[in-house]
């Protein structure tokens, strides 16, 4: 076990990554992918996510919406990847990149609208560059340490400046690129450096970080409180007075309201239909 | 002076890595992040408990817990606005909160590391008060605790040890044990840390209820080592605790004087309580004076 794992963590994972993505670019389109092509292959779509597909979940994180962005994010996890990589080990390195992923995709999840599709490896590169932060972080002698160093420095400063790009440009998402950071951060802190005696929180925030982490992936599989996901609960459910619950639950979610009409009960009913209308667009086309 | 104890961190039946308790209290600041992170994971599996069995009132939780949030962040934010604004001890509790983080932050690990590996070996008083006197400016309070008591066993006569006692006894609210450490501290050296000790040992006089004792001992510190902002308070409060308004109002109007260079976080932290002190003593006598 111990030599597979040693072998195992021989395995280039920049690389293998890197050809992922221009894999995935060449099996879609890498200049101009149609919305069809990138659905297919897995981009991020909270709805489907919670229907049968957290696959999702870590496809969006291979795929990309073109050359440009393909061409920026082979470029950053080329720059980042092979050090990263150096320090950490192959094993820990293809971990931190699905935590980050799944980080990114999570906070896409909870935050967009369920009909909003995401994709690309930002995330996971923010997260890398989380990870990046955490290392300098526990290799310094205090907390803040690291800061007398110009290249920690200079990392928090292209962290902030890209957080600030995607503020300002529109169909950059943010969302992930601060799921990404948080979570990347968060398991490299935690798990993938070396602990003392003196920190004895340690054990408390690891038991507390994978739960938070479980908690909101349950919440994206089972959106219990997310209309779309309960209205197709209420289509499935054969029992027709949980069925009418569920229904109700679902025009509760949409309109905010605390008692619902039969007007609120149509508008779910709307909007399901529309959102139906784009998945099978998507998958025929 | 000291007994070597080979490879062991248990000293005197006691464990000096887990120390005595400390109240929530004082470990509530590190607490709420953590309670924090804890509420995030439950949330989702309490409503998808709560879905299995009425999922409309998961909605509504949802609802109402959203809309709760969002009112508590808009008044919350308009307290902070306003407190910054009229309210000098909120201001200067953040100045105070980020100086004492900044220090925390920036306190080198090695050598608490260092001495707390070298005391398994050998231990002594004086390399129990280094770690204790380290931990003290990482806040880690039960390692104060327990390093400062295992110093002062071994050797009473370090008034630094003793001293340091006092300050985390004080801390933990255990006054006696405060009182016995700083005046020990001020016996075994008169004048200890620049008068801190006699002006701590003041301080849990009036707190203990000793009021005679403890302005005697307010008006030695004055007279030994001058008065600054944080004395005049505390001397302030022990004045009105005894019932001598005036010199009370006097004594919170000097700690709440403009300041002749730029104080300290901690300084400037008891300089805002006597501004509030100043207000309310200035309205009792608006009031009075109305009345009469």
């Amino acid at each position: 076990m111990k030599d597979v794992l040693q072998q195992a963590d021989e395995i280039p994972v920049t690389l293998l990554v890197t050809l992922a993505y221009v894999t995935l670019a060449f099996l879609t389109d890498p200049i101009a992918p149609t919305d069809t092509q990138l659905h297919q292959h897995g981009w991020l779509l909270a709805t489907e996510v919670s229907n049968g597909e957290p696959w999702r979940l870590l496809t969006s994180a291979f795929l990309h919406g073109g050359w440009m962005h393909l061409a920026f994010n082979t470029y950053a996890m080329l720059s980042l990847g092979p050090g990263l990589e150096r320090s950490l080990g192959s094993l820990r390195m293809a971990l931190l990149y699905i935590v980050s992923a799944l980080g990114g995709s999570i906070a896409v999840c909870l935050v967009n609208a369920p009909w909003q599709p995401v994709l690309g490896g930002s995330g996971a590169l923010f997260g890398m560059m989380g990870a990046i932060i955490a290392l300098q972080m526990r290799a310094s002698n205090s907390a803040l340490g690291f800061l007398q160093y110009a290249g920690a420095r200079r990392t928090i400063k292209l962290v902030a400046l890209y957080l600030l790009f995607g503020m300002l440009i529109p169909f950059i998402s943010n969302t992930a690129h601060v799921g990404g950071l948080i979570a990347g951060f968060g398991v490299t802190f935690l798990f993938m450096t070396g602990t003392n005696s003196l920190e004895r929180w340690m054990p408390r925030w690891r038991i507390a970080y994978v739960a938070m982490l479980g908690g909101l992936l349950l919440h994206v599989l089972q959106p219990t409180t997310r209309w779309d996901w309960l209205a197709r609960q209420s289509l499935a459910t054969q029992d027709r007075e949980r069925s009418d619950d569920l229904a109700i639950a679902a025009a509760m979610s949409l309109t905010g309201k605390s008692t619902v009409t039969a007007s609120d009960l149509l508008a779910v009913q709307i909007e399901m239909q529309t959102l139906d209308k784009w998945l099978k667009e998507w998958n025929e086309k | 002076m000291s007994k070597p104890e080979v490879g062991s961190e248990h000293h005197g039946g006691q464990d000096l890595q887990k120390g005595p308790a400390v109240p929530l209290r004082v470990r509530l600041p590190a607490l709420i992040p953590l309670a924090t992170v804890w509420i995030v994971a439950t949330l989702p599996a309490g409503f998808f408990l709560l879905h299995l069995s009425n999922p409309q009132a998961a909605v509504s939780l949802s609802t109402t817990a959203t809309e709760l949030a969002l009112q508590a962040l808009f008044v919350v934010t308009a307290a902070v606005l306003f407190g910054f604004l009229m309210y000098p001890p909120l201001p200067a509790w953040v100045r105070r909160h980020i100086d004492r983080t900044r220090t925390k932050w920036n306190a080198d690990r090695a050598p608490m590391a260092r001495a707390i590996a070298e005391l398994k070996h050998f231990e002594t008083a004086q390399k129990h008060f280094e770690v204790a006197k380290l931990a003290w400016i990482r806040a880690d309070y039960s390692l104060v605790a327990a390093h400062a008591q295992r110093s002062v066993a071994l050797d009473s006569t370090l008034p630094s040890a003793q001293y340091l006692l006092g300050l985390i006894s004080l801390e933990t609210d255990a006054l006696q044990e405060a009182l016995s450490a700083f005046s020990a501290a001020e016996k075994l050296d008169p004048g200890h840390a620049f008068g801190q000790a006699l002006l701590h040992r003041a301080r849990v006089q009036h707190l203990l209820g000793d009021q005679n004792a403890s302005l005697t001992s307010f008006e030695q510190y004055t007279r030994t080592h001058g008065s600054n902002h944080r004395s005049n308070y505390w001397h302030g409060e022990a004045l009105a605790t005894a019932g001598r308004s005036e010199e009370a109002s006097m004594a919170y109007r000097a700690a709440a004087a403009d300041p002749k260079s730029r104080l300290t976080a901690e300084e400037n932290w008891f300089r805002a309580l006597a501004r509030v002190r100043c207000w309310r003593v200035d309205r009792t006598e608006q009031t009075a004076g109305g009345s009469k």
